[in-house]
């Protein structure tokens, strides 16, 4: 299996144990990820600034993916809900996408559309298959009570009702528990983490309310699907703690680490340094297993 | 900035009611039209209960060309397009989207809040939306993953097209 990796911005600066993970574990699989870091930014965070400039960039990673004929993967949510909603746009308004294409045209592009965009999690889950993964763990994590998270512009995107119920989405859930660990039941569960609101006070507010909520379900850890959460959940801990002054000490880690972790795939090759809340704690509870 | 006094009474001749059709010509507002205010949105968002213009008002404001308080209300922005009220609307609305559309006119004449000034800065000086550092080149290299490549010259000429540095009102 091969596919086009795209990053996008928040993994590629901010979260190299998310990138670096998902690299181990899909070399793991056999899985072969052909990088394509130099596109840039798809214009997520752009998008209500000016929709010419975010239907462009968008228009661009898709278009630089072409070239390889294979499906585009991003690690992110936010850049999934960007390419596929851009890519739905430019498909309806033949107007709009001769315009971009206009614009394409200076670097001898031409923007087609039919590219395939998907998110790491259902490309595990059904490309490669969750009976496989299943048969890939070799660490069982049994034990862990895990917090799931998705993110919003996961499971909440149109383009992946196809995958999962938007309510009440399971793949993860599967996933987190076919490693042996409990995906525990709490309230907030698909609340928004805060990370993309532009209002700090509010955006810090959800994250604390949330990480209070996962640590009195009893979760030893959150386990993320989304960049923007990642960071809201462990960059921002110690930030939502100086402001509102909960201290949670609850890990966080992105879904490719803890697969990683049941994998058998060393510590440091999944980054786990390299989180800001230490995970010792959970790594403790496999070490005092095996 | 907010706006809503309790048993205020509006002033409808000083209503825009052109404003729903300018909303609706954009990129993401064209669904504004099918509001029938039954609040779902307002239910469903994680915001909403600390915002005193609730997002299903924000709507009604929109259609009766409340063209003023809309682009200067507080909600707008504070919307984290987490989508959940887009999926639940019974109208097919898509309110995170309708967001995004007022957050667009508001940027171009009412002011860019700084943090997605900063975000603008990095994308005219990165292609990225985070500025890059040496020091995560550096990390990124320790760990064998591949360097963060500077702008390219087509997405800096792409940027200057679609008229990127304006939109942030001039405000850099």
């Amino acid at each position: 299996m091969k596919y086009t990796y795209y990053m996008g911005c928040q993994v590629t600066t901010h979260l190299p144990n998310y990138d670096l993970s998902t690299r181990k574990v899909a070399e793991k699989l056999g899985i072969t990820l052909i990088d394509l870091i130099e596109a840039g930014c798809c214009g997520c965070v752009i998008r209500a600034l000016n929709p010419d400039t975010w239907l462009a960039m968008s228009a661009r990673v898709i278009t630089m993916a072409e070239k390889t004929k294979l499906d585009l993967v991003t690690l992110c949510s936010g850049c999934y809900t960007t390419l596929t909603e851009a890519q739905t746009i430019l498909n309806e308004k033949p107007q709009l996408k001769e315009k971009i294409n206009n614009i394409l045209s200076h670097e001898g592009m031409t923007y087609d559309g039919g590219l395939k965009v998907k998110h790491i999690l259902p490309v595990l889950y059904f490309d490669y298959g969750y009976e496989k993964i299943k048969s890939a763990i070799t660490r069982r994590l049994d034990g862990l009570r895990v917090a799931v998270h998705y993110g919003c512009h996961l499971h909440r995107t149109p383009a992946y009702e196809k995958y999962d119920d938007p309510e009440a989405p399971q793949i993860l859930d599967k996933l987190v528990e076919a490693t042996g660990a409990e995906s525990i039941y709490w309230p907030l569960k698909l609340w928004c983490c805060g990370g993309m609101t532009l209002d700090e006070n509010l955006s810090f507010k959800l994250g604390g309310i949330k990480i209070r909520d996962a640590k009195e379900a009893g979760a030893h850890c959150i386990v993320t699907a989304c960049p923007f959460c990642q960071i809201q959940f462990d960059f921002h801990q110690p930030v939502i703690y100086r402001r509102i002054g909960e201290k949670y000490d609850l890990p966080v880690l992105a879904f490719s680490q803890l697969l990683g972790l049941a994998m058998g795939i060393r510590e440091d090759q999944l980054g786990l340094q390299l989180n800001c809340i230490p995970v010792d704690s959970v790594i403790h509870a496999l070490k005092s297993k095996s | 900035m907010e706006t809503e006094k309790k048993g205020e009474v509006l002033d409808s001749m000083s209503f825009d009611p052109k404003f729903k059709f300018e909303v609706i010509k954009t990129t993401e507002g064209e669904t504004s039209l099918g509001c029938f205010q039954c609040g779902m949105c307002t239910a469903s968002c994680p915001v909403s209960e600390d915002l005193n213009v609730k997002p299903h008002q924000v709507i009604k404001q929109v259609l009766l060309g409340m063209r003023d308080r809309v682009l200067r209300c507080k909600t707008i922005w504070a919307c984290s397009f987490c989508l959940v009220c887009n999926i639940r609307c019974p109208q097919g609305v898509k309110p995170a989207n309708v967001m995004v559309a007022l957050k667009h006119i508001a940027a171009k004449e009412v002011e860019v809040p700084e943090g997605l000034k900063t975000v603008g800065k990095s994308i005219l000086e990165e292609g990225l939306s985070r500025k890059v550092t040496e020091f995560q080149n550096r990390r990124r290299a320790s760990l064998g993953l591949p360097q963060i490549p500077k702008i390219d010259k087509g997405l800096r000429r792409l940027l200057k097209e679609t008229g990127f540095e304006e939109s942030m009102g001039g405000g850099l």
